[in-house]
């Protein structure tokens, strides 16, 4: 029944200085915003960056082939270019030498131009091998997949998209129809199911065309190699990994470089700028909620010296020490909690923008209401404790005296 | 049995390197149920002995005995629940609080005793009515007259039934009208109650309706008698 007294008399005191509560609600409101969006934008970074993981995989990674060409001596480039099938093939032989390597599928993307029943098929070509159907986690509807033993045959699968088009061209039946692409006519064995997409795989597989790196090697002598998909073992260590590969090549193919780019180390980049992201909020929160807090103690503290009188009157009446300082205390934490609460309102408006503006799902949890109401209500006990000191050691007869 | 026993109580303040004796070897009995009058100058240190006897200042020597018992060694809190309990204050300048209402001012001291506010408020309302008052309960004290405001403040004072009544300057910032209204209410309450009331007063008018006048010059007795 004291708390309720303490509660009223606190909201009817702020509610008559209306415009300094207010400025010293604005200064708790930035800070809790500022907290609470960096706790509720942490949750979804924090869910998105599991959601990566369920859809890639933590062990699929990709490698970036790059050939690098010295000119400086002088050598003729022809001559130092590396016929890419060469290390094509020593590509599919990595998971022999490199026990940490469980399968891989090297990419080959050719821009040639493909053509159904004379239309043109906008279609990037894509020159693979068997297990890139495991890799990408691709399902077919008709047909099948390329395999090995298909050779060196003109056979392709074609994408979702690319399906349509055919169909949208006449086609009734896929499998068996075929495509020309430059000047050779390869046949479909495959459709594919509309595919969800993967972070590594830069190409958007509904519209491709893929056809056998053995295929391929047949009628565009000059393909190049540039990406290779890996299946690691599940604890690979990325660095290492990429050094062995290096050396793997380095042996045989001195002029190649290669990047690896892992599940690990894409959700350590993500980690790493969420990161920067909780620093930067983190600090622009704790000093929000400083500024917040002296403007808290600030407004108690004239309130206090304009109420000396009545607070002579209160302790002459008989309010204990204790009573004074929870008044005052009392209106403090209100002060913040009016603060806390409006934040938290913001701070669900920012959550929502940023989460519409990365493309996030919007997750707004408890947990980040509770640190909220939390940390605005330890501010204004923080900063009212010593306002409400100084009231309460205040001697009732100086108070009274000066008329 | 003595309500109030002051024995040679000093009260010297520090004024720069000067000592000042504001109260001078004060002795002074007052029996339940008087009505006394305290009269003197302004500076003459009767306010002092108000506080003192009031429990809100401490003497710098000598002994007080209120209801044979001696208080002055308590902490402050212990002092304010005292002072809550038993003695009831009013002021020259009414002293409500002017943010809250004629009934929560007086329901304030009841709060501080921790009874439920819807109690608090009953008693509050029923004084209220005694002092004929009842329909301004939500006002605030800027609402009211100086008469009214200090009804409110004599109720609030009653509020805890205290035994001692103590009434500084009640009708100092009062017209003579209601002043004498003022009178009239302590004078009725005193007929009534038989509480033990001590008013510092420079009205003579309102000094002549007391049992005892006590007269303070320079922080000395120099007359006490009854009427």
């Amino acid at each position: 029944m004291m708390w309720q007294f303490y509660w009223r008399e606190a909201l009817n005191n702020l509610w008559l200085s209306k415009l300094r509560s207010v400025l010293a609600i604005v200064g708790i409101l930035v800070g809790a915003a500022a907290v609470v969006t960096l706790v509720s934008i942490g949750e979804m970074a924090k869910y998105k960056a599991l959601e990566e993981f369920k859809t890639l995989g933590m062990n699929l990674a990709s490698l970036t082939v790059n050939q690098h060409i010295d000119f400086s001596n002088g050598i003729d480039m022809t001559h130092t270019l590396i016929p890419d099938y060469n290390y094509a093939e020593k590509m599919l032989q990595l998971p022999d030498a490199i026990s940490n390597i469980q399968n891989v599928a090297p990419v080959s993307t050719l821009s040639l131009p493909a053509f159904f029943k004379g239309k043109k098929l906008d279609a990037p070509i894509v020159a693979t091998t068997e297990a890139y159907q495991t890799l990408a986690n691709l399902t077919l509807i008709q047909g099948r997949f390329l395999n090995q033993l298909d050779r060196d045959n003109y056979f392709c699968v074609i994408g979702s998209d690319i399906a349509e088009k055919m169909r949208a061209n006449g086609a009734i039946q896929l499998v068996g129809s075929e495509i020309q692409l430059g000047n050779a006519y390869f046949t479909v064995i495959g459709v594919a199911a509309p595919w969800v997409g993967n972070t590594f795989i830069s190409n958007n597989v509904n519209s491709d065309i893929l056809i056998s790196l053995s295929a391929a090697h047949n009628f565009v002598p000059t393909f190049y190699v540039d990406t290779i998909l890996l299946k690691l073992a599940p604890n690979a260590d990325p660095d290492a990994m990429e050094q062995q590969i290096a050396h793997y090549f380095s042996a045989q193919f001195p002029s190649l470089d290669v990047t690896i780019k892992t599940g690990k180390q894409l959700i350590q980049s993500m980690t790493h700028q969420k990161n920067i992201f909780t620093w930067m909020l983190g600090m622009i929160g704790s000093i929000a909620l400083l500024v917040g807090g002296i403007g808290i103690m600030n407004v108690m503290l004239v309130s206090v010296s304009e109420r000396r009188r009545e607070i002579g009157i209160r302790l002459a009446v008989g309010a204990k020490q204790i009573d004074i300082q929870l008044m005052f205390l009392f209106e403090a934490v209100m002060l913040a909690l009016v603060g806390g609460v409006l934040g938290i309102v913001i701070a669900l408006i920012i959550t929502d923008v940023v989460a519409n503006f990365l493309a996030w799902p919007f997750m707004f949890s408890g947990m980040a209401i509770v640190i909220g109401f939390f940390v605005s209500v330890l501010t204004g006990v923080f900063f009212g404790i010593y306002p409400a000191y100084q009231a309460s050691k205040l001697n009732p007869i100086d108070v009274l005296r000066s008329e | 049995m003595p309500l109030i026993k002051l024995s040679h109580i000093y009260k010297t303040y520090q004024v720069g390197n000067e000592k000042r004796d504001v109260l001078k070897n004060v002795s002074l009995s007052i029996n339940p149920g008087e009505l006394t009058a305290i009269v003197g100058a302004s500076g003459s240190g009767k306010s002092t002995l108000m506080n003192i006897i009031g429990l809100l200042d401490h003497p710098t020597s000598g002994e007080y005995l209120l209801e044979e018992q001696n208080f002055l060694h308590l902490t402050s809190d212990e002092l304010a629940s005292i002072r809550n309990r038993q003695i009831g204050f009013i002021f020259q300048f009414f002293y409500l609080l002017p943010r809250l209402s004629a009934l929560e001012n007086i329901m304030m001291p009841l709060m501080y005793q921790h009874i439920a506010p819807a109690d608090a408020e009953q008693v509050a309302a029923e004084w209220l009515a005694k002092m004929g008052l009842g329909h301004i309960a939500q006002q605030k004290p800027n609402q009211l007259s100086g008469g009214q405001q200090q009804r409110v403040a004599i109720a609030r004072a009653l509020a805890t039934n205290p035994t001692l009544l103590l009434a500084d300057e009640p009708t100092g910032a009062l017209d003579s009208k209601t002043s004498e209204d003022i009178l009239r209410i302590f004078l009725d309450l005193h007929a009534q109650t038989h509480k033990t009331i001590i008013m510092v007063t420079h009205n003579p008018i309102v000094a002549q309706h007391c049992q005892r006048i006590i007269q303070i010059t320079d922080g000395e007795i120099v007359d006490d008698r009854y009427l």
